[in-house]
């Protein structure tokens, strides 16, 4: 398997950036209709699910360190159930990135391009995505460093724009519908966070395998940030009853910007936005899927993988029929996708630690 | 950054729009159709070669705007129609104000158009919105303007003045229509605009064409207006004796459209507000009362104000006041009734005492600020009052003020605020700073 390394600080940024790309997706929206006023906290809530899940792929990578999630499980599942959830996990993936690849496509026809198909939006960035995984982790690690600073500082600058049309009432009630509400909301929305999954799966990648907790934790905390500050000034901006039913915060946040007539129109920061946040999520979600496959396979390369599977995702992106089919697609494989991807590290951890694989047995 | 690049030329294809195909509507006007129904929907298009810069190149004098109309069951299907009379695509993208006629904001309401101006894509939630006293298709088809030579220009400027005037609501966009509309805490007022309705036909009154100084001797600019009209160049005269009265409103400063006591100038007037309460509007505002808005919902800046001079019985000093702080508000529920006092901090620059009283004197400053307050807690007080009795709308958004008191939405939502508001007892103070005297210290001494 050819491999790169990743420190601590660029695994940090690519876990924010694939958690943080909700914030152009339904994600604020969906924080709003379940907690109205009190959506930013939810999001915060709904975060606690995303940092246990890290906290145990990290139990998990120093246990076995060195190994990705499938690698591990084949050492304590055995080789037939731990290629099974190898393949699964490539699969959820898989289909994780086609559903948001595609919901991704949708609103940008939806809000830009409105007579460009789908199917062209979604074949190029497939295309990109392949050429983008063809060169490993370690490229992908860097552009990241580059390219994701400036969108993130033009996405605060839009949200600092904006706050002139915030009415800070529109937070209140604080608790939304009640604290007993927002938990259980909370865990219904866990399989949000699922994308954390990737620090196991490159937990190979780490050269000191004690990094991958404090960078999971990192990327898990500042994504929620971002997630809380966006579900919170499109709250203050559009109200609890207005934010609910708009699909594309960002968006319709980034086109509220009015300066007078000097600047407006800064929706077309949100075409950078969108491109840069759809392009490493699509990337790296495809990147995963493969060295997952091949780790499961116990092929020694992934990148012969990469076409095939960029062709998979390209037909699964392709198979819902309209937006809000997509959405409920996503929303369902979150939903029972959580149970899975969170239940199953946990299982590895306590099958591995019974049956004395990993930690100190494997160092023996 | 390649990658980037490759992506951002996607658009290049399907959604390829030239500008020479494309037909822009600056102003919108939406008006019920009397014929029932349905909508009538007024565009106003540019004519790109006539707005190319002005001068011979440019059309001269010639409209640089058309102005058309269509009745259709929705503003989709009235663009859809335009489009096979303009040859070019019709786009709302660049559209700078929004126009709704009187009967539409009172009987039909915002709800059913909202949908449509939150989904549509080319939409800008930051267009301005004003409701016109008759309808926005004569608003529209009727407009003058006299600084600016395009009409869209000139909508497009007026509800920038409100910043320097406080008249007119600070603010008052589509966006803030729909989200005060559909969210609790708050209702949303419009601008409020009317062409004026004079004898001899609305470009003219007394001193010659409309926009002429009053002396007659005056031309408007580009070129018109040096002849007169019959009508008012029969009436029109110097100032002074013979000047014919300017008539204004009924109570001081109760300033509405198209009754301003003024003479010359554009024929459209912009001043108060349209009061909506749950998508409908449902009155008016004067001048004065959107300026104790503003100042009550903390978008004022800056106004000048005359104010009875305390210690001159009979005259008036002239004020600027600005925005201090943003207001405080304290709530109450104790007792049933909702119970809301708020300070109101404005700062105030001396800009002309006509009485001579020395007011930069420290003895004499109490007396002035004392009068300021008052002027200003008294149209503030007038204000609430309409709100509570008359509207019963909480326009200036005191629900805002009373959600954190709740925990939860079911309490906040059961307390029914909407019914609580018209029984609140609700005690402004404005806390007022004189600040600065203007460009001198005393003024001038008549004795000498």
């Amino acid at each position: 398997m050819e491999q790169g390394h990743i420190g601590g600080g660029q695994a940090a940024l690519l876990i924010f950036t694939i958690l943080a790309t909700k914030v152009l997706l339904v994600y604020p929206t969906a924080m709003i209709q379940n907690g109205q006023g009190a959506g930013w906290l939810l999001v915060l809530l709904n975060a606690a699910w995303g940092a246990a899940a890290v906290w145990v792929l990290a139990a998990l990578a120093r246990r076995f360190p060195g190994r990705g999630l499938a690698e591990v499980a084949q050492e304590v599942a055995g080789p037939v159930l731990g290629t099974a959830f190898g393949l699964t996990v490539a699969g959820g993936l898989l289909f994780l990135a086609a559903l948001v690849l595609r919901l991704l496509s949708e609103s940008f026809i939806i809000a830009i391009l409105p007579q460009t198909p789908p199917s062209v939006l979604i074949g190029t960035a497939v295309g990109l995505a392949v050429y983008a995984g063809y060169l490993g982790l370690e490229p992908l690690a860097r552009a990241h460093q580059v390219v994701i600073p400036p969108v993130a500082a033009a996405m605060v600058v839009v949200l600092l724009l904006v706050l002139r049309e915030a009415q800070a009432g529109w937070l209140y009630p604080v608790l939304g519908p009640g604290l007993p509400t927002l938990a259980q909301a909370s865990l219904w929305h866990a399989g949000a966070w699922v994308e954390v999954v990737l620090l196991g799966i490159y937990g190979h990648a780490f050269r000191r395998p004690g990094e991958l907790g404090r960078a999971g934790l990192w990327g898990v905390v500042a994504a929620a940030l971002a997630l809380a500050a966006t579900t919170a000034t499109f709250t203050a901006v559009f109200g609890p009853e207005g934010a609910a039913r708009e699909p594309f915060p960002l968006y319709h946040l980034a086109r509220m910007v009015y300066l007078g007539r000097f600047f407006q129109r800064a929706e077309s920061l949100f075409v950078l936005f969108w491109i840069s946040g759809g392009l490493t999520y699509t990337a790296l979600l495809l990147h995963g899927a493969a060295v997952t496959t091949a780790q499961a396979l116990g092929v020694p390369f992934y990148r012969p993988l990469l076409l095939p599977l960029g062709l998979l995702l390209f037909g699964l992106a392709l198979l819902p029929g309209s937006y809000t089919e997509t959405q409920a697609w996503d929303a369902l494989l979150r939903q029972w996708a959580a149970l899975p991807l969170f239940g199953i590290p946990v299982l590895l951890l306590a099958v591995g630690r019974l049956r004395r694989r990993g930690g100190l047995a494997h160092v023996r | 950054m390649l990658l980037l690049l490759l992506a951002l030329s996607q658009g290049g294809c399907w959604d390829r729009r030239e500008l020479e195909e494309m037909a822009f509507v600056l102003a919108l006007g939406l008006d019920q159709d009397p014929e029932g129904g349905g909508l009538r929907m007024t565009a106003m298009v540019a004519i790109p070669n006539k707005m190319a810069g002005g001068g011979q190149d440019g059309g001269g004098e010639e409209d640089t705007v058309l102005v058309t109309t269509a009745r259709a069951a929705t503003v989709p299907e009235g663009l859809n129609l335009m489009d096979t009379y303009l040859d070019r695509r019709i786009s709302l993208e660049h559209t700078k104000v929004m126009v709704l006629g009187r009967s539409l904001a009172e009987e039909e309401g915002l709800w059913p158009l909202m949908d449509f101006l939150g989904r549509f894509r080319s939409v800008r939630r930051t267009v301005p919105v004003m409701v016109a006293e008759t309808t926005g298709e004569e608003v529209l088809a009727e407009i003058q303007p006299v600084l600016e030579r395009d009409p869209h220009r000139y909508l497009e400027f007026l509800p920038f003045t409100t910043r320097d005037t406080g008249l007119s609501p600070q603010g008052a966009h589509l966006h803030e229509l729909l989200t005060f509309t559909e969210n609790p805490g708050i209702e949303p007022v419009s601008h409020w605009v009317a062409l004026r309705k004079q004898p001899g036909g609305m470009n003219t009154e007394g001193a010659g064409k409309e926009g002429a100084r009053p002396d007659g001797g005056g031309k408007q600019g580009g070129g018109e207006g040096n002849e007169g009209s019959e009508d008012g160049g029969s009436a029109g005269g110097g100032p002074g004796q013979g000047s014919p009265p300017l008539p204004g409103p009924a109570e001081p400063r109760g300033w509405e459209p198209g009754a301003l006591p003024r003479r010359g100038g554009p024929n459209l007037e912009m001043v108060g507000a349209a009061v909506f309460r749950d998508g409908r509007m449902v009155g008016t505002m004067s001048g004065e009362e959107v300026r104790s808005l503003n100042l009550l919902r903390g978008r004022f800046r800056r106004a000048f104000l005359s104010v009875p001079d305390p210690l001159a019985p009979g005259q008036q000093v002239a004020l600027e006041i600005r925005a201090g702080q943003a207001p405080r508000y304290r709530v109450s529920l104790a007792g049933g009734r909702p119970a809301i006092s708020g300070r109101v901090p404005v700062e105030v620059e001396v800009q002309g005492i006509p009485s001579g009283v020395d007011y930069s004197r420290p003895e004499h400053q109490g007396a002035l600020a004392r009068a300021v307050q008052a002027e200003l807690e008294a149209g503030i007080r007038k204000l609430i009052r309409r709100a509570q009795e008359e509207w019963q709308s909480d326009v200036i958004g005191l629900g805002l003020r009373v959600a954190p008191l709740f925990p939860t939405y079911d309490r906040w939502g059961a307390y029914g605020w909407d019914q609580r508001f018209p029984e609140a007892a609700i005690d402004i103070r404005v806390d007022v700073n004189l600040r600065r005297f203007g460009m001198q210290l005393q003024p001038p001494n008549p004795g000498r």
